[in-house]
């Protein structure tokens, strides 16, 4: 019993003096045979861990997989395909989020997509977004501004981003004519520092796009309140600018875009209007007609003949045509001729 | 009121001008003293080509229609002076009978437009009917509307131009005497008979009066 007392204290009085000098607990301690008996499944770091000071192995070398076995989608090519260009640039987009490549989940286009939908439903001013990939160029020859005039000329004012996935500082931010003359270039600018900027923090290139994109939305819905925020007395320029771009973007530019408008309202008024119209001509023509026919009666008073004239002697003007220097005007005064030449 | 010779003004009831004597007898006496039997649209100058003169026939048929009481006579004629176209004009008014016009219209009802291309003037004379309706300043405006086509030698423009103006005038008036016939009464009231009359003075002969137009224009 003693001799078991004596080795339990041995034992314990080593643990109770140590921490005296090093409070911190002791390294586990791996015995040598049980890592030469699985060096694979133990991780080469803990071997630093160790008080042993052998050299530390390298690691295995192991075959790269393929690119099937990858997990997820392979980097994109660095030029666009013509298929794909086409998909971008052929037409005005169908849809707010324009990613022909598929560079996006599509649980994250899904979203990105529902997002920029609900923006329009609430907002006069669309947002599209183009996505490239971060290593992409548009080519030289398509020239942007040109095809987001013409595809964006008609319709509701919009903002069109060209977001480069991964990589949002790349972004460019272009306005569809209704709000290129009404939004200054500082603006959208600012508008576009922004963005990039809340995109930033983010860390995945979906998480990125996301935030990009909200920023921009609540961008255009402060832009929204501020212009009609008419009784506070707000910026005028601004409210003026979305008066101008409602204008603008209510224009129709083809006829038969008006015509499609104004079908309704012309087949509501088009009978009394016809009718009304059909009325006004009659009474004008008609009065017109009476005017013509009318006949005009002069009472007629007793007159006293003079100067021996039974009928007349009624005496008008005179006036002479000999030359164009001497007018009408100048021949006012009717008097004898012969007082003129004397 | 004015005399045609003298262009002065005369008492509404002058049996002859105060001022220099002139009287219907002086111009019968420079003019001729037959009746004349003339057409509404006389062109004895030979201003009028055929469609002009037609368009002018027109122009007076509508006044006709529009006035039934009184009608318009176009007199074209070479009297060489402006100081006689109103002489003449006293003078044809008065002695001429015009064809064509509607039974009843009497000679009163008379509107004369005289144009003399060689003197290169014209004037207006009218009836007793309108005396209190036309003023010198109404002819006067219908001869000025067709001042600058006589000027270029367009006669018939012209007188489509005065015979408009004539029509517009005209209605104004009779508008007027319709509303308030007493204003235009007011002013052919016969004189006071107790005023004193001045004495016509005999009427100089002119020194070279025109060719009496009988001799141009006869009878038709």
């Amino acid at each position: 019993m003693k001799r078991l007392w004596w080795l339990a204290l041995a034992a314990w009085l080593p643990g109770t003096l140590l921490p005296a000098r090093n409070p911190s607990p002791p390294p586990p301690v791996r015995a040598r045979d049980h890592k030469q008996a699985d060096p694979v499944a133990e991780p080469p770091a803990a071997l630093v861990l160790t008080d042993e000071s052998e050299a530390i192995p390298p690691p295995p070398e192991f075959e790269k997989p393929d690119t099937g076995e990858l997990v997820g989608k392979p980097p994109a090519a660095a030029t666009i395909c013509e298929k794909d260009l086409r998909a971008y640039f052929e037409a005005r987009p169908k849809t707010y989020l324009i990613d022909p490549q598929q560079l996006l989940d599509p649980q994250a286009a899904r979203d990105e997509m529902d997002f920029l939908k609900s923006h329009a439903d609430d907002a006069t001013i669309d947002l599209f977004i183009y996505v490239f990939d971060r290593n992409q160029e548009i080519p030289g020859d398509v020239r942007k501004e040109e095809l987001i005039e013409r595809f964006f000329a008609s319709g509701r004012p919009a903002l069109i981003v060209y977001y480069y996935l991964g990589a949002p500082e790349q972004s460019a931010l272009y306005l569809s004519p209704s709000l290129t003359d009404v939004v200054s270039a500082t603006e959208q600018q600012r508008t576009l520092q922004s963005a990039v900027r809340h995109a930033i923090g983010k860390t995945s290139p979906q998480e990125q796009l996301l935030a990009f994109s909200s920023h921009l939305a609540s961008r255009i819905y402060w832009m929204e309140r501020l212009l009609g925020d008419a009784a506070g007395g707000g910026d005028h320029d601004l409210k003026s600018a979305q008066a101008r771009a409602a204008k603008l973007a209510k224009k129709p530019t083809s006829p038969g875009e008006k015509w499609a408008r104004l079908r309704p309202l012309a087949e509501e008024i088009a009978v009394p209007g016809l009718l009304l119209a059909s009325l006004l001509a009659a009474a004008a023509g008609l009065s017109g007609w009476l005017r013509w026919r009318a006949t005009y009666q002069f009472p007629e008073f007793a007159v006293e003949p003079r100067l021996g004239g039974d009928h007349a002697a009624g005496v008008g003007a005179v006036i002479t045509f000999a030359s164009a220097a001497l007018p009408p005007a100048a021949q006012c005064e009717q008097v004898a001729e012969c007082w003129h030449r004397n | 009121m004015k005399c045609p010779r003298c262009v002065q003004k005369i008492h509404r009831a002058a049996g002859g001008c105060p001022h220099c004597g002139f009287t219907l007898a002086d111009a019968e006496g420079w003019f001729g003293g037959m009746e004349l039997n003339l057409r509404c649209l006389a062109d004895t100058a030979g201003l009028l080509r055929y469609g002009e003169r037609e368009r002018v026939e027109a122009a007076l048929d509508q006044f006709k229609r529009r006035f039934p009481q009184l009608f318009v006579a176009i007199y074209t004629t070479t009297l060489g002076e402006v100081d006689a176209l109103r002489p003449f004009g006293f003078w044809l008014l008065n002695r001429a009978s015009f064809e064509a016009l509607p039974p009843g219209t009497s000679k009163a009802a008379g509107i004369l437009l005289t144009i003399d291309p060689e003197s290169k003037a014209a004037g207006i004379t009218f009836g007793y009917l309108l005396d209190p309706f036309l003023e010198e300043a109404d002819t006067f405006d219908c001869l000025a509307r067709a001042h600058s086509h006589w000027l270029e030698g367009r006669y018939a423009d012209g007188m489509l131009k005065a015979l408009a103006q004539l029509s517009w005038v005209l209605r104004k008036r009779c508008r007027q005497a319709r509303r308030n016939p007493a204003r235009f009464e007011r002013k052919v009231r016969p004189p006071n008979p107790g005023a004193e009359r001045i004495p016509p003075r005999e009427a100089p002969r002119p020194a070279s009066h025109p060719p009496a137009a009988h001799q141009e224009e006869g009878p038709p």
